[in-house]
């Protein structure tokens, strides 16, 4: 069996599916952070896979720009959720709801 | 091909080996092994200190300061590593862009220290 | 971009110096808040911000005849990075005139350093964004201003509804980056580069033959425009606007309702008009149906709110769905390249542009006069402001005015914009469209008179209203009316300005030659 850029893709694909659902479905706002990491991340393979298959070195760069930029939203992220924890006591997204029409 | 295979063998021939030397002990033991559970014993080993405590362990909010301050510095590391592979190829220009790339980073640095924010209060 | 050919003489920093400054500006804000005593440094920062927005701008005056690219070609100082930094710098300064009184009448209960230099970032991010000419430069670009304006609208962190509207805005925000940040993966993908030349170069070129190539292509297309639909709070991914603009204080709702949304559409011109033009029959249909789903949205959802920071929120949606009339009417002919001929509808770029300057004006000089009114102790809902002509009639003057501007009565400058879109639209042979602005403009009527109505012809049973004084935030709601009345008579010269946005469609090619011919096929 030869690895062909296909599988790569493909392995990103469905990484980024499932962290699609798992924002989609699951109520818990770490988890849903979480997710959204996975699919910053399952991009990065694609970056690199495509950076391969091309051979340029473009997507490596974008790859480590991403991984950068993950990195901020972390620190902006829990900063916001503990912030928010402390005022509910509560993670759930389902209790945040003073806002609303 | 042929060797190939023999590799295989003799990891397949370890694995058996291995599973079966765990078997024949724990065999052994449940065998001839006099067995007088009680409260004590069952407990998982804790360095002699009691494990009770509560579930939900709560952590200072100082912990989550230093992991974000760290979280975020150390991903610049990221950026270094390329630049130090490719350092001679670079030349002057992207040592200089280094420098401010750093100064930045002290810049950050600097502003955390001064806001108390590497204080452990 | 192409990093196995690097250019390592250095970039031309003489075309970068509006950025620049915002740059050193952050730069030095952040030195000034860690050493400056914290009894001087709201006039300090406060002076610094100012002093160099207006640098900036100053400096932007230099930059409009340059036209070129540097630093691998992913800086461009083109007549769009102007245009659209000019609107950027000016939303800039009025933001921090709207917001300085607030901040000092919280006094110390939030640290005001910290305000200006994350607002001076998220400006950064933005001039990153619209001067961009590489989706590297586009996405960090669009995350530091998102990421900076998270912060901000959770910026009075003991009130829950602040923090509970930004981590509603934070989690979409970057469910909506991860989208978009795949798609560009595939715009790369098939493309070999990150450079938006080579992707208009090599995606035309591979549209031509090949079937399933063009499945791919509107995959990576569909990706970006859901992942920018969610930047700008475009219907249907509109859901977390309402909530972060009612959560924000008033001067933050001002300020992102303007800037972040200006970064999302000049990432959207940048990536649909300049690196993916060649498919604009393939995008314009979806932006067109997106445009009339988020004005009819945005201005029926409108109708029903009594709290007037929702209100303008769905308001600021509907005007998200005009300024998309103006990119859905931009089309070029079957063909690829830099052939300026082919292109039919470039006033629609330029109409989308000049209504984006009148939004900043109508937009946050209404959430001024919202501050305004919150400075002196009363809310924001329409029974807070009824019979404030009666008290307060300068005010009161003021927001009939931007009332009356958003809704598009000539001579103010919202009719002018809505009239250039509407042209556009049909310039481009979409009728309906054109219609369908018609249609929306006459729904917004209502509540936008409705807030007029409730001022001039209510009686007033607020009564326990605080005396403070507010001499920027003054200042800034005068220019902002000014602005209003004046811009609207200049607009053909405005237009004519935002007209030179096309060169950003030539200008690599003549002045960076080197870059943009290192084209690697996939």
């Amino acid at each position: 069996m030869e690895l062909t850029a296909n599988y790569f893709l493909g392995l990103s694909a469905a990484l980024f599916i499932i962290g699609l659902m798992g924002v989609l479905i699951r109520r818990n706002v770490l988890i849903i952070f979480l997710c959204v990491e996975l699919m910053t991340a399952a991009v990065g393979i694609t970056f690199v896979t495509f950076s391969r298959e091309t051979n340029t070195l473009d997507g490596q760069a974008f790859a480590l720009f991403s991984i950068a930029v993950a990195a901020a939203e972390a620190a902006v992220g829990l900063a916001l959720i503990l912030a928010m924890s402390r005022r509910t006591r509560s993670v759930d997204i389902d209790d945040f709801r003073s806002l609303k029409d | 091909m042929e060797t190939f295979g023999d590799n295989w063998l003799i990891v397949g021939l370890m694995a058996i080996a291995a599973l079966g030397m765990g078997l024949l002990l724990l065999g052994l033991n449940l065998l001839i092994g006099p067995s007088r559970p009680n409260k004590t014993k069952g407990d998982p080993y804790e360095s002699g200190v009691p494990d009770v405590s509560p579930v939900k362990a709560r952590f200072t909010p100082r912990f989550y300061m230093v992991a974000m301050l760290f979280v975020v510095f150390d991903i610049e590391a990221v950026f270094i590593f390329p630049w130090a592979v490719a350092f001679d190829a670079l030349g002057r220009y992207g040592f200089l862009a280094m420098l401010v790339f750093l100064f930045l980073l002290l810049d950050g640095y600097i502003y955390a220290w001064k806001k108390g924010a590497l204080e452990w209060v | 971009m192409d990093l196995l050919n690097l250019d390592l003489s250095g970039p031309q920093w003489g075309l970068v110096w509006p950025q620049l400054i915002v740059f050193l500006l952050a730069v030095v804000l952040v030195f000034a808040d860690a050493f400056i005593p914290k009894h001087r440094s709201f006039e300090m920062l406060t002076g610094i911000s100012i002093v160099g927005y207006l640098l900036a701008l100053g400096a932007l005056y230099w930059q409009h005849d340059k036209h070129a690219a540097t630093f691998q070609g992913s800086f461009r100082a083109d007549g769009l990075t102007v245009f659209l930094s000019l609107i950027i710098l000016v939303a800039a300064i009025f933001s921090v005139l709207t917001s300085a009184n607030y901040l000092k009448d919280y006094g110390e209960r939030v640290p005001i350093g910290e305000y200006y230099i994350l607002l001076a970032f998220s400006v950064l991010g933005a001039l990153l964004v619209s001067s961009a000419g590489d989706l590297i430069t586009i996405f960090v670009g669009i995350e530091l201003t998102a990421l900076a304006t998270y912060v901000l609208t959770g910026y009075t962190k003991r009130n829950a509804q602040a923090v509970e509207g930004a981590l509603k805005y934070f989690l979409l925000g970057i469910f909506a980056s991860a989208i978009l940040l795949y798609g560009m993966a595939w715009a790369y993908g098939l493309s070999g580069s990150t450079g938006l030349d080579n992707i208009r170069a090599n995606v035309g070129a591979a549209v031509e033959g090949q079937e399933w190539f063009e499945a791919s292509v509107l995959l990576a297309l569909l990706l970006l425009i859901v992942g920018l639909g969610f930047k700008i709070a475009a219907v249907p991914f509109h859901m977390w606007t309402p909530d972060a603009y009612e959560g924000a204080p008033t001067p933050v709702t001002a300020y992102m309702s303007v800037i972040p949304k200006a970064a999302g559409f000049a990432a959207m011109i940048r990536l649909l008009v300049q690196g993916l033009g060649p498919l604009s029959e393939d995008w314009r249909w979806l932006i067109a149906v997106l445009a009339v789903l988020t004005m009819m949205l945005g201005n029926i959802v409108a109708l029903s709110q009594r709290n007037l920071k929702r209100m303008l929120a769905y308001s600021s949606i509907a005007h998200t769905g005009y300024m998309m009339v103006g990119l859905a009417a931009y089309r070029e002919g079957t063909g690829f390249g830099n052939d300026l001929e082919n292109i039919i509808g470039t006033r629609g770029v330029s109409a989308l542009l000049y209504y984006m300057l009148a939004y900043v004006f109508m937009n946050i000089g209404a959430f001024a006069v919202l501050t305004w009114i919150q400075a002196r102790g009363r809310g924001v809902t329409l029974d807070d402001v009824s019979g404030l002509a009666s008290t307060d009639p300068l005010p009161a003057a003021a927001m009939a005015v931007f009332m009356v501007s958003l809704m598009g009565i000539p001579p103010l400058i919202g009719f002018y914009a809505k009239y250039y879109v509407i042209l556009a639209a049909m310039e481009a042979d979409m009728l309906w469209l054109a219609i369908a602005v018609v249609l929306a403009s006459g729904i917004s009527a209502y509540f936008y008179l409705r807030v007029v109505a409730v001022m001039y012809f209510s009686s007033s049973d607020v009564t326990n209203t605080r005396s403070v004084r507010t001499p920027l935030l003054n200042a800034s709601i005068i220019l902002l009316v000014i602005g209003n009345l004046v811009l609207g008579l200049f607009s053909a010269g405005i237009v004519d300005l935002s007209e030179d946005w096309t060169n950003a469609l030539t200008v690599a090619q003549t002045t960076d030659g080197a870059d943009a011919a290192q084209v690697t096929n996939p």
